[in-house]
Parts: C-alpha cells; sequence; structure tokens
C-alpha cells in the first residue's frame, strides 16, 4: 500500500556527490537501535518522492540531497534518521532556523542543536539532521540522542551562522528566537506581504523578541537597497490588506508605516543597504532600538 | 488494490492515461450538483464538533450530528472514500480509527463498496491490523486502481482540465476525510487540498504548482489556491471529516513540527464551510486562506462561520 519507497538516485554530478550512507550509524554502534532498513537516498528534485509537498522550502534555502533510514530497537519503537545536505552552511543553519523556529530543548550536537516533543535537529557545516521517534517515551528519547551523537561524530564539516543572523540581537533585550530567511517562502510562513515577493530576493533573518519582531533584508548595496525600498513600498501602498499608511513616521523618523489586519502596527526604514521592519512593537520602544541599528548597519551616514 | 504503486508508476499511468479517456461535462455538473441535499433539518447541525479521546466514537458521534449516516448512504450505494494519509511522521497524517470509522458506518448502512481513492503512507495500518476490531474494517476497505480520467472543468479559472482518480467520478458517494494542518506554501491543509490526492501529479498537479510559469512548488500561491478551488467544481464531497485530533501547527505538510491535540473530530457536508472552521486550529480564517476565498467565491460553500449551525459536543 505504500506510495513512499525510496529510490535510490544519483541526480547529484558523481564528482562532487557525498555518499550520504557514511554517515548513518551501524548496528551496534548506538545500543540497541539497529538499521532496520537501507539507506533512500533522493536528490535534487527528487526530494519530493520523500516530502511531496514540504520539499519546497528545502529547495528555497537551497538543497542537494538527502538520505533518509529507519532504526528499530526490537521492542516495537523506531526512529528515522534525515540526512540532508545542503549548498553551504547557511542554507543548513537557515533551513535549520526555519523547521526549529529556534524552539526546543538545546542540546549538544553540531553546532546548534533542538530537542522537541519526539524530534531533534542539529545543524553541522553544510549538513541538516532530522531525527524523529514515533513517541515521546524516555526510550525513544534516548535513542534520538544516542543517534544524533553518532551522526554528529560522523560528520567533520564545519561552518558559522551568516553575520546577518547576529544583527538581531538587541543591547538590552534577552536572546530572540533567530529565523534565517533566503527567500520568500520561508517569509511568508511568518508575514505575508503581499501577493508577489514584496521585498524581492534578499537574504533576511526574524528577530522574534517577547512583545515585538524585528524583521531586517539585507541587499547588495546601498543603491540597489534604496531601488527595492522603492518597489516595496510601491506594492505595500497598493495592499488593501494594509490601512493606516504613512510615509514618515513623525514620533520614530521611520520611512513608513502601516496597520495590518490583525492590527499590528509596522514600522519600515531603510538603513544602509538594509530594510528593517518592526512589528508589533511600542513607538518609543522603537525609537532606541532604530538608533542602535543605524549605529551598527550604517555607522557613516 | 491491484498492485503496490509509487510515485514514478503513479506519474507514468496518469500520463498514459491523461488523454486516453474524456469525460464530458454534463457528468460533471451532475456530480457538483452533490447527491445530498446540503441544507440541514430541523436539529441537524451545519456543523459538528466532537471531542473525546476514542476518535472511533468521535467520528461515528460527528456524523450523527449532521444526520446519521443514513442520509448519505443507502443500501447497495458505492463510497468512495479520500484519506489524507501519505505523509509519515505525527500529527501529519488521518487517524486510521477515523477513517475505519467512516468504514464501518457505510458498512453498517449497506453500502456495496467502500473503496480508498489514494493509497496510504508505509506502515500507516500497521497498529490498525494489530487491532481486532480495526482490523475487521480495514479488511473490507477496497483500493482504487489508479486509473486516470481527463475531465473538463469549465467554470474553472485557471483549470480547464484536470485528470483525476476514475473512481472519484464513478462512485455514488464521495467523502474526504483529511487533517487540519499548516501547508507551508497554502497556510492550510484541509478538505479543498486533500482533492489533489485524487488528481493525477501530471499533468494536473504539476499545473497547479507551476503552470503559471513559477519554478517552486509554492512560488505562485495565489495561482495553487485558485487551481484548487477549481479542481473542487469536478466534485463537491458529499460528507466531510477532518480530523483535528491531533496535528502538527509547524512545518507542515510533512513535519515533523509541533504537536497541538484539541481532540477533535469535525463533520459537515459543506467543505468549504469546514475548512473555514477548522482554519481557527491554526490561528486563522477563511477569508485568510486565499483557496477557501476562491472555493467560496466559485460557490462551493459557505466561508462566514457565524452564519453555521454548529454543535459542540463531548464525549
Amino acid at each position: 500500500m505504500a506510495i513512499l519507497s525510496p529510490v535510490v538516485v544519483d541526480a547529484v554530478a558523481p564528482e562532487r556527490a557525498t555518499d550520504l550512507r557514511r554517515y548513518f550509524p551501524q548496528a551496534g554502534e548506538v545500543g540497541a537501535w539497529k538499521p532496520s532498513d537501507t539507506a533512500g537516498i533522493f536528490a535534487g528534485d527528487d526530494l519530493y518522492l520523500l516530502i511531496d509537498g514540504g520539499a519546497d522550502i528545502y529547495h528555497e534555502y537551497g538543497f542537494r540531497q538527502v538520505a533518509a533510514r529507519d532504526y528499530a530497537d526490537g521492542q516495537g519503537r523506531s526512529i528515522t534518521a534525515e540526512l540532508y545536505e545542503m549548498t553551504d552552511p547557511a542554507a543548513a543553519y537557515g533551513m535549520y532556523s526555519f523547521k526549529t523556529n529556534d524552539e526546543g530543548k538545546p542540546i549538544r550536537a553540531g553546532h546548534d542543536a533542538r530537542l522537541s516533543e519526539y524530534y531533534l535537529n542539529f545543524w553541522k557545516g553544510r549538513f541538516l539532521a532530522t531525527l524523529i521517534g514515533f513517541d515521546s517515551s524516555t526510550v525513544t528519547i534516548a535513542g534520538l540522542l544516542a543517534l544524533a551523537k553518532a551522526l554528529d561524530d560522523k560528520i567533520i564539516d564545519t561552518g558559522s551562522r551568516p553575520a546577518l543572523a547576529g544583527l538581531v540581537r538587541l543591547n538590552g533585550y534577552p536572546a530572540p528566537r533567530i529565523i534565517y530567511l533566503m527567500g520568500n517562502l520561508a517569509l511568508d510562513n511568518f508575514y505575508k506581504f503581499g501577493p508577489q515577493n514584496v521585498f524581492g530576493p534578499a537574504e533576511g533573518v526574524l528577530g522574534k523578541f517577547n512583545d515585538f519582531d524585528l524583521l531586517l533584508f539585507k541587499y547588495g548595496s546601498p543603491e540597489e537597497g534604496r531601488k527595492r525600498w522603492q518597489e516595496a513600498l510601491g506594492k505595500l501602498r497598493q495592499n488593501p490588506d494594509f490601512s493606516n499608511k504613512a510615509v514618515g513616521d513623525p514620533k520614530s523618523g521611520a520611512g513608513f508605516s502601516m496597520t495590518d489586519p490583525k492590527g499590528r502596527f509596522y514600522l519600515l526604514e531603510i538603513i544602509g543597504d538594509c530594510v528593517v521592519i518592526f512589528i508589533g512593537i511600542d513607538r518609543t520602544k522603537a525609537a532606541s532600538i532604530q538608533k542602535e541599528l543605524r549605529d551598527r548597519l550604517a555607522p557613516d551616514r | 488494490m491491484d498492485q503496490p504503486i509509487n510515485r514514478r508508476s503513479f506519474i507514468k499511468t496518469a500520463a498514459a492515461m491523461g488523454a486516453a479517456t474524456v469525460v464530458g461535462g454534463g457528468m460533471i455538473d451532475d456530480l457538483l450538483a452533490g447527491t445530498i441535499d446540503s441544507t440541514p433539518a430541523a436539529g441537524m447541525a451545519d456543523i459538528a464538533v466532537v471531542t473525546g479521546a476514542d476518535y472511533f466514537a468521535s467520528t461515528i458521534k460527528a456524523v450523527e450530528l449532521v444526520g446519521g449516516i443514513k442520509r448519505f448512504v443507502s443500501k447497495g450505494s458505492r463510497v468512495a472514500i479520500l484519506p489524507n494519509a501519505v505523509c509519515k511522521y505525527p500529527g501529519t497524517n488521518v487517524k486510521p480509527e477515523i477513517v475505519l470509522a467512516v468504514v464501518k458506518m457505510c458498512n453498517d448502512a449497506g453500502a456495496r463498496e467502500v473503496c480508498s481513492l489514494k493509497e496510504t503512507a508505509e506502515g500507516y495500518w500497521r497498529r490498525a491490523a494489530e487491532d481486532k476490531m480495526l482490523s475487521t474494517h480495514l479488511d473490507t476497505l477496497k483500493f482504487s486502481s489508479q486509473k486516470f480520467v481527463t475531465v473538463p472543468i469549465p467554470r474553472g479559472k485557471k483549470l480547464k482540465t484536470a485528470d483525476i482518480v476514475k473512481d472519484l467520478l464513478e462512485y455514488d458517494l464521495y467523502i474526504t476525510i483529511a487533517i487540519t494542518k499548516p501547508n507551508a506554501g497554502l497556510g492550510f491543509t484541509g478538505g479543498l487540498k486533500n482533492l489533489m490526492g485524487a488528481s493525477a501529479y501530471e499533468p494536473t498537479n504539476r499545473f497547479c504548482h507551476f503552470g503559471s510559469g513559477s519554478k517552486g512548488w509554492y512560488d505562485d500561491p495565489s495561482h495553487l489556491s485558485q487551481c484548487i478551488a477549481d479542481l473542487n467544481l469536478i466534485r463537491k464531497p458529499d460528507l466531510c471529516l477532518t480530523d483535528a485530533t491531533e496535528f502538527i501547527t509547524t512545518n507542515g505538510p510533512f513535519g515533523p513540527g509541533k504537536i497541538a491535540s484539541p481532540h477533535k473530530v469535525v463533520a459537515g457536508v459543506d467543505v468549504v464551510a469546514v475548512d473555514s472552521y477548522c482554519s481557527a486550529f491554526l490561528g486563522l480564517t477563511g477569508p485568510e486562506i486565499e483557496m477557501i476565498k476562491q472555493a467560496y467565491n466559485h460557490g462551493l460553500g459557505k466561508m462566514a462561520i457565524d452564519t453555521l449551525k454548529i454543535s459542540e459536543v463531548t464525549i
């Protein structure tokens, strides 16, 4: 009855392909947990064979291939391990941040790792590992942690978070939940600015604070930033979903302000090569953060 | 089920059958009218919401509240069901107990056969097969041979024809059994989106995703939303069940993601209304979801929840 049979494919050019199967622990390496199938590998567009409609977001971040393998403990419990090879560490980190939404319990594995109720994610170098248990029993959680350690030990890649991800950390505020964005699909899952891609192709970061969100899009140069800013303002002005649109907020000095259908207040500003958007923030609080961001993003202006 | 089918053979079958058989528009008009009067009788709910830990019992109760299975299934009728059960991880598939409760009710009402229009994920039935009561009902469920026909959609705004499972048109009744969960591109997955499970990837689902020239599956959610609304012009479900027992609220549609557990089964005859109601489980409203809005614009159902009679029961 199954339609999701793994298919071994070699869509990655042989000289660039990494054999992901070598990273998976073998029987005896993680206690009672033993592989219960052979690793299926899905490369390029064939990712949809594994995760159907969930594939697009991986492609947006930069997907190369994934291997998936099931483990069983002999007592009826099972874990599926998915190891994604992304195009570079930024893509792996971005997908990690999108999938975890910076939620779950931080644990030690890879560069960053989070354990949620029945699954675990970590990223390391250009790799993202997702381990899924089918229950949240102590035995399964221990299995997830053991498998994560075994995978982590075998991956020797390194990488660092994109610099942009650090720009939404603010003095005097607790560290926000950070989602690194590399396209409109990821953004749309948090904020919809219109039917089109309003802010154009841009690297972005969303910082989720306790009582407001901070969005930042970075362009190739201040000139490109200004061009995209003007285009975005044009589209936002025409979007009937937003109201109370005003150029030049008198209190904060921001370039544009508006209110969304849920009544959330938006302040938008261009600073250097970045478009900065505050969502749901008090105007007075925004003014002090704007100064910090202006000093950080365009110190010479 | 004739034989196991994977996505590759599925696509090949669709491609091979696509132009081979074409169904006339008159038949579609008949199906769109529906076989069930969607106006509830006195005391009958537009939407039933049953909360409880026994999902099998909740499903039976929910159907009872919208008129009982005999309102829909008559003796000797052939029933096609479409469960959303193609993913693997917790909170991404309709619970097998809900599907099998529908099978049981149809059998009890004298249905000649109950056929699933869609294959299910590997291992989906494992637990049900080990349960004596559930396996009894599972044994009676047939699976579609997955033959596709091309049907015109004269009122479709974007999607003018679709290749769909022939059995969708041939069975007397169509029951959609969806799950509430997020979708990275559409925001929400429910009964309207579920019908894509009965259409061929090539050419139909591919057109829905890429037909406007977009490069990614969700690059043009407006086009996709309109296509899904158009697709639903082919046949309205006679009965809609939606699993809101346990579902992911992040990383949809595939997961893994955070799980919400309202333990609710939702039933109705209006797929637009049921989707609109269920979108609230994800903090959304019907009008915020373009797919629901376009289906409403097609006249496929009601979107304003406050105009509906909703019966909420805990068992």
